[in-house]
């Protein structure tokens, strides 16, 4: 099962570095647009320098394709990994240091770009913007149908788990209806949908490039990149929809995890394919107009390290990305600064939620009986069963063949915490060692409990004390 | 017709549109009649003010060079009034341009033959 998780990160980062690393290092600098982040100008071009811009390009290509070979090395390795928080922590981590780590090369190109730009006495034209006023937000390529249609569709999905799970639409005797996996599984794919479904507007309303006096090759060249953005998103929607419906229909036969996580490396392939075409077809764009580019917007000294889009002036918040896909936010822009904000803290957030699975893993679950009270306790949670209330009790040595699914809680492979659906009963409380086979079961008026030790010997202790304390009552 | 906004210049932007408004007019790039983007599409394309839009175009308009209406929007006007006169302002920016031309050793030549270009240039 973990296999399949550290499959589905490689499958996340690998291609990501590659596509990543050709789109940013091209090796034939003098047809792109951009070195490093900066504009390729005619004076880059000629004689002693082109050597030297040739010589900057040569150093940090072969940097940057060093660090994607150990990123896809390291990336291999890791799928041999075994353990839920050690495979999670490494992931996490690794994929976040391989990121930084490629564009590493690319900092320091930018830097020397802009020095050599210096050097050269080339004036910066920071602040100076061009506008088409032909094709001022007169180009479009998006058609609202072509995303409106998969999203609505993928809406129609959770309608339809909801209905299952309602028990409306029958669905089988299939344990996981009425649990609202399914609803929340497709909740999870429609939101991913909505999202695209934004994006693809925003991005579709990005200021167009002036790239030549000639206002008709700037509203074709807009609109072919414009077109292959939106033919992008409207792939992604299509197989978000299908991957929703196929997920749903396989869930009706086969209710393993391993399905899930195999349907998901799928998924992530198809995206990712979607993805490697709009970068084949983008370059394919920009080599159909390299010669019709004449005209150029020296913005570089506001792109920090020839990414990050700062410019106090620039009253919008999202701009076309320079490098890589899509578009990216103005630092300057107030909300651009709280979304960075906020980026750095999911960074933390994620950083925590590693460690905080690390001490769920680590620390043991313990039962046992105080005061004529049951207590369950491992970290910051504690469950407190007053014996007074309990109505019925037995104990059980076969954890593993109970059947149980998680409603809210902690589902991990070492232990299960929260509210589950175990043996067709919803709402049960449960608190569980995996790998400790016997439990204890505990009824109350409101709800069943289920529940043991890490340590076998003290759930045993446990069920006696309970016994015990429920005969003396 | 391509606009080149200068945010760091002393010129106020929306007096930056006017003039390139005026110079396309002039140069035959916007025809009469042609219409021009709305006042928030403008905005939002430069990545400025919407006021700042609306005040080039008001300026425009009070100039008599484009006009507005609720439905069409901004359009260069049929036709533009011919006073077939410098205005005073323009006349003190001219001198001002020659003068420091003077001043630096351009000849008169060169200047004469820059009015020609532009003026040529110009319809």
């Amino acid at each position: 099962m973990m296999f399949f998780f550290g499959l589905i990160m490689f499958l996340c980062l690998v291609p990501t570095t590659w596509i990543y690393f050709f789109q940013i290092y091209p090796a034939k600098w003098k047809e792109k647009k951009l070195v490093f982040g900066v504009k390729n100008r005619s004076e880059f071009q000629e004689g002693e320098t082109a050597q030297q811009v040739e010589a900057l390009v040569k150093k940090h290509h072969t940097q940057a394709l060093g660090i994607a070979i150990v990123v896809t090395i390291l990336s291999a390795l890791f799928l041999l990994l075994k353990g839920v928080t050690v495979q999670t922590a490494i992931w996490t981590i690794f994929i976040m240091i391989a990121l930084v780590a490629l564009v590493v090369p690319y900092y320091f190109g930018n830097k020397e770009m802009k020095a050599l730009k210096r050097s050269l006495g080339i004036k910066s034209e920071a602040g100076v913007t061009y506008t088409d006023l032909s094709n001022a937000s007169a180009v479009h390529a998006l058609r609202p149908a072509n995303v409106c249609i998969p999203t609505l569709l993928s809406f129609g999905v959770v309608i339809f788990a909801l209905l299952v799970d309602f028990k409306v639409i029958p669905f089988g005797n299939n344990w996981f209806v009425g649990v609202f996996m399914l609803t929340g599984m497709a909740a999870m794919f429609f939101a991913i949908a909505v999202l695209v479904c934004v994006l693809a507007v925003i991005l579709d309303r990005v200021k167009n490039e002036v790239v030549s006096a000639d206002s008709a090759i700037n509203a074709n060249y807009n609109r072919a990149k414009k077109k292959n953005m939106a033919d992008m998103f409207v792939i992604f929607l299509w197989v978000n929809f299908v991957f929703m419906v196929l997920w749903m229909v396989s869930f009706y036969f086969i209710t393993e995890e391993l399905l899930v996580m195999i349907a998901l490396a799928v998924y992530m392939i198809l995206l990712l394919s979607a993805v490697a075409l709009f970068v084949v077809r983008e370059k394919k764009i920009e080599a159909r107009y390299e010669k019709e580019m004449t005209m150029l917007e020296d913005d570089d000294d506001l792109w920090i390290a020839g990414m990050i889009y700062c410019n106090p002036n620039d009253k919008r918040l999202n701009v076309e990305k320079r490098v890589g896909v899509g578009g990216t936010i103005n630092l300057a822009h107030p909300m651009g600064k709280l979304i960075y904000v906020f980026a750095a803290l999911a960074i933390v957030a994620t950083i925590v939620a590693v460690v905080f699975l690390g001490m769920m893993e680590s620390t043991p679950l313990k039962v046992y009986v105080k005061d004529g009270k049951v207590i369950c306790h491992q970290l910051w949670d504690e469950y407190v069963i007053d014996v007074n209330d309990i109505q019925e009790f037995s104990q059980g040595d076969k954890l593993s063949e109970l059947h149980m699914a998680r409603i809210a809680g902690v589902g991990m492979p070492n232990m299960l915490k929260g509210k589950f659906f175990v043996e067709e009963e919803s709402g049960c409380s449960v608190f569980l060692w995996r790998a400790n086979e016997n439990y204890i079961m505990i009824r109350t008026a409101d709800r069943a409990y289920y529940f043991n030790s890490t340590s076998e010997d003290e759930t045993l202790e446990a069920a006696r004390s309970i016994e015990s304390a429920l005969s003396s009552r | 017709m391509i606009i080149r906004i200068n945010e760091l210049s002393d010129v106020p932007i929306y007096m930056q549109i006017r003039n390139q408004i005026v110079m396309g007019i002039s140069g035959g790039e916007l025809a009469a009649g042609e219409q021009l983007p709305t006042v928030r599409a403008l905005a939002l394309e430069m990545g400025i003010n919407t006021m700042t839009v609306s005040k080039a175009y008001q300026l425009l308009k009070t100039e008599g060079y484009i006009m507005t209406d609720r439905k069409n929007g901004a359009r260069v006007r049929m036709e533009i009034q011919k006073q077939a006169s410098i205005p005073e302002a323009n006349k003190t920016e001219l001198r001002r341009i020659v003068s420091e031309a003077r001043i630096s050793g351009v000849p008169k030549s060169e200047i004469l033959s820059l009015v020609e270009e532009y003026y040529g240039a110009t319809r």
